[in-house]
């Protein structure tokens, strides 16, 4: 214990995270006090962590984070996440970001501020590499003087910015690789909702519970992009054929269109969503280095379009993994299964229905005759909660029929999921 | 009398020491405080970035002495230098780390110390993580005890850290 460098106790200290539990573990000896006061480097005040902090009151609050905050130096971490405060006086916040200034690296902050303080202003910027903030308004951005030359990552949720403040925004940040937008209220002032970002160093893009009229993404080095519960009319994504992952979600768009070198991408995983197969199909169909497929609650735009496999198998030859659900009709059974290819490296398969029928276990059964090297199955379900005598039979076929099949493949793992 | 360890099945020894001039490289580590010597693969002793550093510089020669860690801390590192090059797989490693940190207070600090001290960063982590777990959501005087810390505050530093913190003993 004696040979023990405080800044190694400043380190575990800052593994514990939640202030309550830093201050407590810093009441037992001088040394653990003094690793607290010089060598803390990460202060946390979750409302998750300690139930008694919805009790107390948001000023008693404000002062037990500012003594606690004061009573540290150099805190590279700055963590508030609190749920349910309506909103905390500007002053104390301002002291908070004030007194960290210097050193603080990584700050989450999810409260109003009263009256409404501009947080990017008063926040740290030279060393900030992580900004998560909701709940907050962002106005005024001047990347001439207000840049973040070490900023990462950003994350805004639940934030009003203008178009172009958010545009700015990226470029006061040189270094930027992730981005994260969820419900943003989005300021506009022409009657079309445009918004433009580009950056040449992000990587990942998150974009949650967005509406706007067009988004445009200019992204050089973009790897992964990810877009749910977004309502657009049009969405573009300007690159160099980067791309490795897709992933949408629930999405309302009318043109979608991700670039032409779609080489790289490896993961494409679409889920309650709207296809026109034919256009799907071009986006993608040079893209032979898939991995994993997902088509979850999709609907086809063109009721006679189906999801051929033996296109998917010739198309992508390295596909691990592919999981499918959507409406089975007779058509999309003997038609997308026709032809004699093989899913040759498909080792994992998922195959789920909305309404069960008696074609899906003939579906299963196509699919896994030819994925010669599978190893696991999941079937996914949704059985409603008031099952008709219909439904009851349906799912007794279905499941008697599914242990006759799996007999023939006794090495492939079968799980089932039922919502 | 000098302890020749070799860390590995000792049934082994002889192929090892065969083995000793192929594309392998090995270094010895002599702890100054007991005077125990440990060969192992430069993959492994280079975990800790004081011995990297070194090798890089070209300043180790065939036996590295390493003070303030005693022989038996310099085993236990060893082996989790060892386990850590060998394994990738995630979970395997964190089996392991959990089995390995089955110890009490006293041989975590010597760890951290001797992690610290040799700049083994993936070994520190693990320990002061450890550390903080055994302490999560307990009170100051359980810590004292978890820890075998001694409480040497005055009574003013005492009433201080109470007067100013009081809100953390609100239930």
């Amino acid at each position: 214990m004696e040979n023990l460098p405080v800044e190694v106790i400043g380190n575990i200290l800052s593994l514990l995270g939640a202030a309550r539990d830093v201050v407590i573990a810093s009441a037992t000896c001088r040394k653990w006090r003094q690793a607290w006061r010089d060598h803390l480097h990460t202060l946390m005040f979750n409302s998750n962590d300690w139930p008694v902090y919805h009790e107390i009151t948001t000023s008693r609050l404000e002062i037990l984070i500012t003594q606690t905050i004061f009573q540290t130096s150099g805190l590279q971490s700055l963590l508030i996440v609190m749920d349910d405060i309506d909103e905390f006086s500007a002053a104390p916040v301002i002291a908070w970001l004030m007194y960290t200034r210097e050193t603080l690296r990584q700050l989450y902050y999810n409260v109003r501020t009263t009256p409404s303080i501009n947080i990017l202003e008063k926040c740290g910027r030279q060393k900030l590499e992580m900004l998560s903030l909701a709940h907050n308004t962002i106005t005024g951005v001047e990347p001439s003087y207000q840049r973040f030359p070490c900023l990462r990552c950003l994350s805004l949720s639940y934030v009003s910015v203008s178009a172009l403040d958010l545009s700015l925004l990226l470029t006061a940040c040189p270094k930027i690789e992730s981005l994260t937008l969820v419900s943003l209220d989005i300021a506009m002032s022409d009657a079309q909702t445009t918004m433009e970002l580009s950056s040449p160093t992000l990587k990942e893009a998150c974009v949650e519970a967005i509406s706007l009229d067009k988004f445009i993404l200019e992204a050089d080095c973009l790897e992964k992009l990810h877009l749910k519960d977004c309502t657009l009319e049009d969405f573009d994504l300007v690159g160099k054929g980067t791309l490795r992952l897709l992933k949408i979600d629930d999405v309302s768009v009318i043109h979608l269109d991700i670039g032409e070198n779609t080489e790289n991408l490896e993961v494409v995983d679409v889920s309650n969503f709207t296809i026109m197969w034919a256009k799907f199909h071009s986006m993608i169909s040079r893209s032979s280095k898939l991995r994993r497929l997902r088509l979850w609650g999709v609907v086809f735009d063109d009721e006679d379009e189906i999801v051929d496999m033996e296109t998917i198998s010739a198309c992508f030859p390295l596909l691990s993994h592919l999981s499918l659900s959507y409406d089975l009709r007779e058509g999309s059974l003997q038609y997308g299964l026709q032809g004699s290819f093989q899913l040759e490296n498909v080792v994992v398969l998922e195959l789920g229905w909305t309404v069960i029928n008696d074609l899906f276990s003939q579906w299963v059964a196509g699919l896994l005759e030819r994925c010669p090297n599978l190893r696991k199955l999941v079937i996914y379900g949704l059985v409603s909660e008031a099952k008709t005598h219909e439904e009851c039979t349906m799912l007794a076929n279905f499941t008697s029929s599914i242990v006759r099949l799996m007999r023939k493949y006794l090495h492939i793992d079968v799980q089932f999921e039922y919502e | 009398m000098k302890k020749l360890k070799f860390i590995g099945n000792p049934l082994l020894q002889s192929r090892e020491k065969i083995n000793m001039s192929s594309d392998k490289k090995w270094l010895t580590l002599k702890t100054t405080e007991d005077n125990e010597e440990f060969v192992v693969e430069e993959s492994v002793a280079i975990m800790s970035n004081v011995i990297k550093n070194m090798v890089e510089d070209g300043c180790a020669s065939s036996v590295i002495p390493v003070p303030r860690v005693k022989g038996n801390a310099m085993g236990k590192i060893i082996e989790f230098c060892k386990k850590h090059t060998e394994e990738s797989d995630e979970k395997v490693l964190k089996e392991f780390d959990a089995e390995f940190l089955n110890l009490g207070p006293d041989a975590l600090y010597d760890l951290m110390v001797s992690a610290n001290f040799l700049e083994i960063k993936v070994l520190l982590d693990s320990v002061t993580t450890k550390v903080a777990d055994m302490i999560k959501g307990k009170s100051s005087e359980e810590i004292r005890n978890i820890l075998k810390i001694e409480n040497d505050l005055s009574a003013e530093e005492i009433e201080e850290s109470r007067r100013e913190n009081c809100w953390t003993r609100q239930e």
